[in-house]
């Protein structure tokens, strides 16, 4: 089913590989403001050794830092960043993942929970730390483009 | 007047008897002693000793015999019963395996630390006891009696009387005074949330000042030299100045020191990660502590008093500082590279205060 998304939307689907590992991350293309606007990355272990994988800075961690560059396009300006900003130290195993031969990992976030989307065209793109897996990382050269719609009530009244 | 007065009599007798019914019941056959004492760093540990001392066994709902679960401490500072910082729970009514079985003779023990979960943070004199009630506290079937005979069951220990310090006020930031006057867990402009034990509000107004301290001797630092006349210590940590960086970095450094002498600070230990802290950064001024802060030392590189520095650069209130790069050898890769984004780093931040090794 989300193949058939991704599918559809193609070019919101994006992968990147590196290291044996597979990087996805798939953004919602249109939402309705006020609704959650997720995105879903996964992780998967395209090797035939067991790895262990620090998680600092990708969606896998959750929001504990500013993960994305959000612009909004009709001023070009970025969206601050309203979640957590987490000072680390030396990582350990709770920082880490481990994934089997073939596993995949994958986390959804809401962009709503740190940024605040209102009605409008948006750009997303990943911030790149030294931290991060090679094939998140090389995600950085993409972009993501969505849109926050007004809720169908509002659109109408603006036609009359 | 006087005849009235069997009428009142009669109502009194009536209350007398509704008063029976809701009468605590003990228990004889469980004792509790309780034992509190004040550690050095501030915390205070109770020791909570239940023992049966029937012939048969004794039942006792484990609830009441955890803090984490029920407030089964009454605390009173001059007489004065102290703030519960703790959860309350409405739970369903309890089941056989909810209760602890002690055998005759069967002592348990258990110890607490009382000053993350009670108001122990102004010197005083405590008197402290083990004082639960519940209709279930002996036994599960209790409630399942017609209502008319429900009694409360009640378990008391032997009241502890001890003087405690509470935590240290001396120095502690912006210098209000101690107390907060009832405004939750608070001295002078400090408050605490997420359960932090005395020791722990003592190293925080601890790392406070040292904060202060290094943040004052960066003002300084700034205020004596200039866009052209940086030394080492700058160029470390912010690369080539011009005067547009320069007046960036006095005016971060200005608003940290700000925050941390005239603004009212939240610290909340909740934190179970193994970061040393986190803020939300449009949230100011509120610094979640996390495993990492405990475990650093007070000042110097990676200490707590740079992690407040770091944390506060966050605020956009104060420097909107980003974590562009982590660590020593990142900042001053950065500094090197790209010195705007220096000045844009809560770390770099940080190493330019924390000033370790010392540098001139």
């Amino acid at each position: 089913m989300y193949r058939l998304l991704c599918f559809i939307f193609l070019l919101l689907c994006m992968n990147t590989q590196a290291d044996n590992l597979n990087c996805q991350l798939d953004v919602v293309p249109i939402s309705l403001e006020g609704q959650p606007h997720p995105l879903q990355f996964t992780l998967t272990n395209q090797s035939k050794d067991e790895l262990q994988i620090l998680i600092w800075h990708t969606p896998l961690e959750g929001f504990w830092s500013d993960l994305f560059l959000i612009t909004d396009l009709s001023t070009d300006r970025p969206l601050p960043y309203q979640g957590p900003m987490a000072k680390r130290g030396a990582p350990t195993e709770e920082d880490t993942l481990v994934l089997a031969p073939g596993q995949q990992q994958s986390a959804t976030l809401d962009l709503t929970e740190a940024y605040a989307l209102k009605a409008g065209h948006y750009k997303l793109q990943i911030r790149q730390k030294p931290t991060q897996p090679e094939c998140y990382q090389q995600l950085a050269t993409l972009s993501w483009q969505f849109e926050i719609r007004t809720s169908p009530h509002a659109t109408a009244e603006h036609e009359y | 007047m006087s005849k009235h007065l069997p009428k009142l009599f009669q109502a009194l007798c009536a209350l007398g008897i509704l008063t029976v019914f809701n009468a605590q019941a003990g228990n004889k056959e469980l004792d509790v002693a309780l034992d509190v004492a004040a550690q050095d760093n501030g915390n205070v540990t109770a020791t909570l000793q239940i023992t049966n001392t029937g012939k048969g066994t004794q039942k006792l709902l484990s609830w009441y015999a955890d803090l984490e679960e029920e407030a089964i401490f009454e605390v009173k500072r001059n007489g004065e019963t102290v703030s519960f910082f703790g959860p309350h729970y409405k739970r369903p009514a309890p089941e056989d395996k909810d209760f602890i079985k002690l055998k005759s003779g069967e002592t348990i023990s258990r110890t607490f630390e009382l000053s993350g979960l009670y108001d122990l943070s102004e010197a005083g004199t405590y008197e402290i006891a083990y004082q639960v009630k519940s209709f279930n506290l002996f036994d599960a079937n209790n409630g399942q009696i017609k209502k008319q005979q429900r009694q409360v069951e009640a378990l008391n220990s032997n009241a502890v009387t001890l003087w405690l310090d509470g935590i240290s006020t001396k120095g502690s930031g912006n210098g209000k005074g101690p107390g907060g006057g009832g405004s939750g867990d608070c001295v002078g402009g400090t408050c605490f949330t997420g359960r932090c034990d005395n020791a722990q509000k003592n190293d925080i107004l601890s790392a406070i000042t040292a904060a202060d301290q290094i943040t004052n001797d960066s003002v300084a630092y700034l205020a004596s030299h200039s866009a052209n006349n940086t030394s080492a210590r700058y160029q470390t940590w912010f690369g080539a100045a011009t005067s547009a960086r320069y007046a960036k970095a006095v005016a971060n450094f200005n608003a940290i020191n700000d925050a941390i002498d005239n603004q009212d600070k939240t610290f909340d230990c909740s934190c179970k990660k193994t970061y040393y802290a986190y803020v939300y950064p449009n949230q100011p001024y509120t610094v979640y502590l996390c495993r990492a802060f405990w475990s650093a030392p007070e000042l110097g590189t990676d200490s707590r008093a740079g992690t407040i520095v770091h944390e506060l650069s966050h605020f956009t209130a104060v420097a909107g500082t980003d974590d562009v790069v982590y660590g020593q050898s990142g900042a001053k890769s950065l500094a090197i590279s790209d010195p705007d984004q220096a000045l844009n780093n809560a770390d770099s931040h940080e190493y330019f205060a924390e000033n370790t090794p010392k540098q001139n």
